[in-house]
């Protein structure tokens, strides 16, 4: 097997190249090399097709400018037909060694991956593809097909459960760095939290509150985790979020026993 | 020359928000101030269409413990903000018909530019801050809750 790591260049939503993010001081893209080192020494990080930079590792460029993930994929086979592939993002920071030993003992099929535990979904950017996938990826990417997700659901799968629920947290947006931080910190710690839900939220969760445990740490830590559980329609830069009947800022730590608002955008007048 | 403070009625320099009908003369009354010239008065009207749809009936909802509270801090502000001497604002919530008055802004001022400009203010606001929300039912049968128009989200021209 070798691996190769998608470091997303520089993230729009995030604002900055996100490999190079810090957490207890170790960058994304160091914690992943090393995540994947006792698996395979043939580590590659993904680049785009006209990239001179340096990098610690060698690389492997896109065959076109801006071609996706699967675009990733599609120049690692290039690259080597007869190997199977692990894809990886470099932001899955709660990622655990254990993890990925496992996705790694259980290849078999087309695809070795995860179910994501918030959503049921099989996660494409963490996940072994045999040489097998490679005739349907050449397929789709023809087609213009870009989703990494429907890629992944057209593909005959091994899916496996991770270690956590939060194990495949991606770090997608800035408000999520807190997040990931103080798991890192504090470690998951279980939380009775009280949410209520406004207009459009308490229709798509069909219920206006809920009472659950998590582990997430954060006000952007539980979003993520009830928006992917309820399929909600909106994303976080929509919603506004309360502590106890006040506004608070998404890197507001969860105390035990909060109760918070999740707001839709509002629309009085 | 001001009035003395037991002759202000209880709802000026104050967000409220109701479930009965806006009467907008009794509100008016209240503003009324010998200093003031101006008094600025925005009526928003429940209508009959959204984006392109045919509206017949619509309901507004709110968070029951932030609304007011949200509503009271936009109007201190736009008191702070502008040389006015009073501002109200009244919104309501629940069933509503077309043509009713779903949100009232007054502000009074000694001159109209100051009123007029704080008026606009506070409208704004109220429509961008304050946790209320819009459920439509539409000709057609079907109902939705009311994302903001794209120009409100952008700017605070609508």
């Amino acid at each position: 097997m070798k691996a190769l790591i998608l470091t997303g260049g520089k993230s729009s939503r995030m604002g900055t190249d996100k490999s190079q993010l810090e957490i207890g001081g170790v960058t994304l893209l160091e914690r992943t090399i090393g995540l994947i080192k006792p698996l395979t020494k043939n580590i590659y990080i993904s680049v785009a097709h006209n990239d001179a930079e340096q990098h610690p590792l060698p690389t492997i460029k896109d065959l076109e400018p801006s071609p996706g993930p699967l675009g990733g994929l599609q120049a690692a086979f290039a690259h080597d037909p007869d190997s199977a592939w692990l894809l990886i993002a470099c932001d899955l920071p709660k990622l655990s060694p254990e993890d990925l030993s496992q996705l790694f003992e259980n290849q078999a099929k087309d695809v070795t991956c995860f179910l994501n535990p918030l959503d049921d979904h099989p996660e494409p950017l963490c996940a072994i593809y045999a040489p097998s996938a490679s005739t349907t990826l050449n397929k789709v990417i023809s087609e213009n097909r870009r989703c990494a997700r429907k890629f992944i659901r057209s593909l005959d799968r091994v899916e496996l459960r991770p270690s956590e629920p939060q194990a495949l947290l991606n770090l997608n947006r800035p408000e999520l760095l807190t997040e990931l931080q103080l798991l890192n910190q504090h470690g998951s710690m279980g939380k009775t939290i009280t949410i209520e839900y406004f207009a459009k939220l308490s229709q798509e969760a069909k219920t206006t509150r809920e009472e659950l445990t998590t582990t997430a740490a954060t006000l952007a830590g539980l979003w993520e985790e009830v928006r992917l559980r309820h399929h909600f329609s909106l994303d976080l830069p929509h919603i506004k979020a309360a502590v106890d009947n006040e506004f608070s800022d998404w890197e507001t730590p969860l105390k035990n026993h909060d109760t918070i608002a999740f707001m839709p955008p509002f629309a009085g007048g | 020359m001001t009035p003395s403070p037991s002759c202000l009625p209880s709802r000026v320099d104050k967000f409220s928000i109701q479930e009965s009908a806006i009467d907008l003369t009794a509100l008016r009354r209240e503003m009324e101030d010998p200093t003031c010239g101006a008094i600025v008065s925005f009526e928003g009207m429940v209508r009959n269409h959204h984006e392109g749809r045919d509206v017949t009936a619509l309901k507004y909802t709110h968070h029951p413990l932030m609304a007011e509270k949200e509503g009271q801090r936009i109007l201190e502000k736009t008191l702070e903000k502008f040389p006015i001497t009073h501002a109200l604002a009244v919104h309501r919530i629940g069933d509503l018909e077309i043509g009713d008055i779903a949100v009232v802004t007054l502000t009074a001022s000694a001159h109209r530019e100051a009123a007029f400009e704080a008026n606009r203010y506070l409208i704004d606001l109220i429509k961008h801050q304050v946790p209320i929300w819009k459920f439509e039912t539409y000709a057609d049968g079907e109902q939705e809750w009311t994302a903001p128009c794209q120009g409100c989200q952008n700017s605070s021209n609508h």
